[in-house]
C-alpha cells in the first residue's frame, strides 16, 4: 500500500534517518527508534480498535435482548412498561452502541494510518538493509542482514493481509423502533432522531463500501485486460513464438489468474479471495446497507409525521 | 476429435452441474470475443504442416474470429475444490498474394482444463488431480509464409502434491503429468505424424509473496518425450526419445500497474542428435491504465536457441528448428458499455535460422470486442 501523496516526503526523510543511524555504527539487527515508535503506535491503535470491537460485541446482544423485551411488552399492549423500557434501557444502550460504532470507525481509520506508517518504516528499513548488502559487508553482517530482510518481508506480508474490510464493517440491521400509542411528540421526535443518526451511519458505511469496491474494480479491470490480451494471442497462435517449444498446456503461473494454478487448501481470508468474489461480497453488504438506510429514513419520516399529527409541530429536534 | 471434445464437455458438465445447482459452484469469468484482423506474412522458412508450396515470400490475410472462454469453480466449506477452464474459437481467413491461388483457411481450436483439489489435514497440504484437452483443426491450409500450427489433439492428465511451507511462502507443488499429442495427418501430408509425442513430465513449482505487491515464482521440470514416428536409424535404439530440462524464474507485481517477467531456460537432450539444443526465453508483460480511460498491455517474448548440430534444412514446426524467435504485442482496451470492452491489437512475430538465412515474419492489426454477460 502506497503512502498518501502528502506523506511521500516522509519516505526519503525516514530513509535518511535510517542511513544516518546505520552510519554511526548501529549494532547488528538493532531496531531503530522509528520502527519502535511505529510499531508501538500500531499496537496501541490495534488495541484501541479491538477494545471497541469487544465493547460492541458485548453491547449488541444486550441491545437485542432489550429490543426483544420491548417488542414483547408492545405485543401484549403494556404501554407503560414499553415506554419505561424504551426510555430507561433501550434508548441509552442503543445510543451507547451507536457511539461505540462511531468511535470504532475512527479507531479503524487510526489503525489504517498506523499500519501505513509501520509499512513505510519497514520498507525503508528493508531498503536500507539492501543498500548495506550491496556495499559488501562482512559474512556475519551479511547473514544478519538476510535474517532481518526475511523478518521484515514476513511482517509486511502479514500487515497487508490483516486489512480485511468485511470483518471490520460490522453491519447491523435497523433497530426495531416503532411508535407506541402513548408516545407524545417529544418521544416520537426522539425516536425519529435516533433513526436518522442510524441512517447517517449507514450512509458513511455506504461511502466506505463504494471506495473499497472502486479500488477492487480498478484492479479487476487491469487483471481482466491482461488476461484477455494474453488469451487473445495464445488461443490460436500460442503465446510463444513458433520454434521455441510452444507448450500445449499452461506452464507456471498465468498473469492475472493466480488461482488457476495455486489453490489454497484452507478457507481463504477475505483479502485472499479472487477479486470477483471480494467485489460480490462487498456489493451484497452494500445492498443490505442501502435497504437499511432507506428503512431507517422511511421510519424516521413516518415518526416525524406522526409527531406532527399528535400536535408536536414540525420541529426536527432532538 | 470434436466428438471426443464434446463428450468430455458433457461429462464434465454432468459432474459439475449438481454441485453448481446446489450453490457450491459458480462462474468466475465468462467472456465472448469477436474480432477482425489484417495480417501480413513474410518469409521463406518451410513448415512440415503442409506439403503445399508457393514461390511467394509475402502474403496477406484478413481474418474474422469468434471465441469464448469460461472459468468455473466449485467450492466446499469455503475451500476451492475444483476449477474448470473452457476455451474455444473459430477463425476464418481470406488469404491473398500467393502465386498459385488464393486460400481461405478455417481454424477451430478448443481446450478444457480441470483441476481437482483435496486438502490433507488442516494445514495447507493437499492433493491435486489435473486433466485436460487441447485440440486444433485447420481446413484449406495455405502454404508458407502463412504459418498455422498443425492439426492436433493433446490430452494430459496427472496428479500433484501441494506441501505447505513456512509463513510467507506459498505451498510447494510437485506435479507429475502424462501427455499424449496426436497430429492429424491428411493423406497428402503423412509427415505430420512425425510430430506425434508421448511425454511424461515432472515439475516442481514454488511461489513467494514479497513485500505486498511483489511476488516471485519458480518452476523446474523434466520432460521425458518419445516420438514413436521418428526413427534414429540406430537399431539398438530406433525411436527418437528426448529429455528436456527446463527451469523458469518469474517475478510479478500487482498494484496500480500489473507487471510480470520471466526467464526460462531449456536443455533438450535426445538419442537423435539433430534436435539437441539449449534455449533461453525472456518474457514480459505490463498492463496499466492510460489516459482516455484506456488500459494498455504490452507483451514481449524473446527467445534464442543453440543447436548442438548445424541444421542444413530447417523446417518450422512447434518446438524445433529456428534459432531465434520473438514476438511483441500491444493491446489497447477501452470500456464501451457496461459489459462490453473494445480493443485494438498490434502484433509482430519473427523466427529465423542462423544457417541459410531463412525466416518467417508476421505482423498485423486488429479490432476486437470482449463481451461479459451479466450473471
Amino acid at each position: 500500500m502506497r503512502a498518501p501523496s502528502s506523506l511521500r516526503w516522509l519516505r526519503p526523510l525516514a530513509l535518511a534517518v535510517v542511513f544516518a543511524l546505520l552510519a554511526v555504527g548501529e549494532g547488528a539487527g538493532q531496531v531503530v527508534p522509528q520502527e519502535l515508535q511505529a510499531r508501538a503506535r500500531y499496537a496501541a491503535a490495534q488495541q484501541a480498535f479491538q477494545t471497541l470491537q469487544a465493547e460492541a460485541s458485548e453491547l449488541q446482544p444486550r441491545v437485542a435482548q432489550v429490543a426483544a423485551t420491548l417488542e414483547g411488552y408492545r405485543r401484549i399492549g403494556n404501554q407503560r412498561a414499553t415506554e419505561d423500557v424504551f426510555v430507561n434501557e433501550y434508548f441509552a444502550l442503543a445510543l451507547r452502541l451507536q457511539r461505540v460504532d462511531v468511535r470504532s470507525r475512527e479507531a479503524r481509520a487510526t489503525l489504517d494510518e498506523a499500519r501505513r506508517d509501520l509499512l513505510r518504516v519497514l520498507r525503508d528499513r528493508e531498503d536500507a538493509f539492501l543498500a548495506e548488502l550491496s556495499r559488501n559487508p562482512t559474512r556475519v553482517r551479511e547473514e544478519e542482514i538476510n535474517r532481518q530482510v526475511v523478518r521484515i518481508r514476513q511482517e509486511v506480508s502479514q500487515l497487508e493481509r490483516e486489512r480485511q474490510p468485511i470483518a471490520e464493517v460490522g453491519f447491523r440491521p435497523v433497530p426495531p423502533l416503532a411508535a407506541a400509542p402513548t408516545d407524545g411528540p417529544v418521544e416520537l421526535r426522539a425516536k425519529a432522531g435516533f433513526l436518522e443518526r442510524i441512517a447517517g451511519d449507514y450512509i458513511s458505511l455506504l461511502s466506505f463500501l463504494d471506495e473499497e469496491i472502486a479500488v477492487r474494480e480498478r484492479s479487476l479491470r487491469l487483471q481482466r485486460s491482461a488476461q484477455d490480451a494474453r488469451d487473445g494471442i495464445g488461443r490460436f497462435d500460442g503465446d510463444r513464438p513458433p520454434a521455441t517449444g510452444a507448450a500445449a498446456r499452461p506452464q507456471g503461473n498465468l498473469p492475472g489468474r493466480p488461482e488457476a494454478v495455486e489453490i489454497q487448501p484452507q478457507e481463504p481470508a477475505f483479502y485472499d479471495l479472487p477479486l470477483v468474489e471480494q467485489i460480490e461480497s462487498l456489493r451484497s453488504v452494500r445492498s443490505q446497507a442501502e435497504q437499511a438506510r432507506d428503512e431507517a429514513l422511511q421510519r424516521a419520516i413516518a415518526l416525524r409525521q406522526l409527531a406532527v399529527l399528535r400536535g408536536g409541530g414540525g420541529g426536527n429536534e432532538p | 476429435m470434436m466428438r471426443k471434445a464434446v463428450a468430455l464437455l458433457l461429462f464434465l458438465g454432468g459432474v459439475l452441474a449438481p454441485f453448481i445447482a446446489h450453490g457450491q459452484g459458480g462462474v468466475r469469468d465468462l467472456v465472448v470475443t469477436s474480432g477482425l484482423y489484417g495480417e501480413r506474412y513474410q518469409g521463406n522458412l518451410p513448415t512440415v504442416g503442409t506439403i503445399l508450396q508457393d514461390s511467394t515470400e509475402a502474403a496477406t490475410a484478413l481474418q474474422a474470429e469468434v471465441a469464448a472462454r469460461a472459468d468455473l469453480f466449485w467450492r466446499k466449506d469455503g475451500v476451492t475444490r475444483a476449477l474448470l477452464g473452457v476455451d474455444g474459437g473459430i477463425r476464418q481467413f481470406s488469404a491473398y498474394g500467393f502465386e498459385g491461388q488464393d486460400f481461405a483457411p478455417r481454424e477451430w481450436v478448443g481446450s478444457v482444463d480441470l483441476t481437482l483439489f483435496r486438502p490433507l489435514g488442516a494445514g495447507s497440504t493437499g492433493l491435486q488431480v489435473l486433466g485436460g484437452f487441447k485440440g486444433r483443426r485447420v481446413q484449406d491450409r495455405a502454404p508458407m509464409p502463412l504459418f498455422l500450427q498443425p492439426d492436433q489433439q493433446v490430452w494430459y492428465g496427472g496428479a500433484g502434491l501441494q506441501v505447505g511451507l513456512k509463513s510467507g511462502w506459498e505451498p510447494l507443488s510437485v506435479v507429475v503429468l502424462s501427455e499424449q499429442a496426436d497430429y492429424r495427418a491428411p493423406l497428402t501430408a503423412p509427415q505430420i505424424r512425425l510430430l506425434n509425442r508421448e511425454t511424461l513430465s515432472s515439475e516442481v513449482r514454488w511461489g513467494h509473496q514479497l513485500t505486498g505487491a511483489h511476488r516471485m515464482d519458480g518452476t523446474f521440470g523434466v520432460d521425458a518425450s518419445s516420438y514413436p514416428e521418428q526413427r534414429t536409424f540406430v537399431s539398438e535404439d530406433p525411436i527418437r526419445q528426448d529429455r528436456t530440462y527446463r527451469g523458469r524464474l518469474g517475478w510479478s507485481y500487482q498494484g496500480e500497474v500489473l507487471a510480470r517477467a520471466g526467464l526460462e531456460g531449456r536443455v533438450n537432450e535426445s538419442n537423435s542428435r539433430r534436435p539437441e539444443y539449449r534455449s533461453l526465453t525472456i518474457d514480459g508483460q505490463v498492463t496499466t491504465v492510460l489516459p482516455g480511460d484506456l488500459v494498455g498491455t504490452l507483451y514481449v517474448v524473446l527467445s534464442h536457441k543453440d543447436y548442438r548440430e548445424a541444421i542444413p534444412f530447417a523446417r518450422l514446426l512447434p518446438g524445433e528448428e529456428a534459432n531465434s524467435a520473438s514476438l511483441a504485442y500491444v493491446t489497447l482496451t477501452r470500456s464501451l458499455a457496461r459489459n462490453l470492452d473494445g480493443a485494438v491489437r498490434v502484433g509482430w512475430s519473427r523466427a529465423e535460422t542462423e544457417t541459410g538465412g531463412e525466416y518467417f515474419q508476421r505482423y498485423g492489426f486488429g479490432v476486437l470486442m470482449n463481451y461479459r454477460p451479466a450473471w
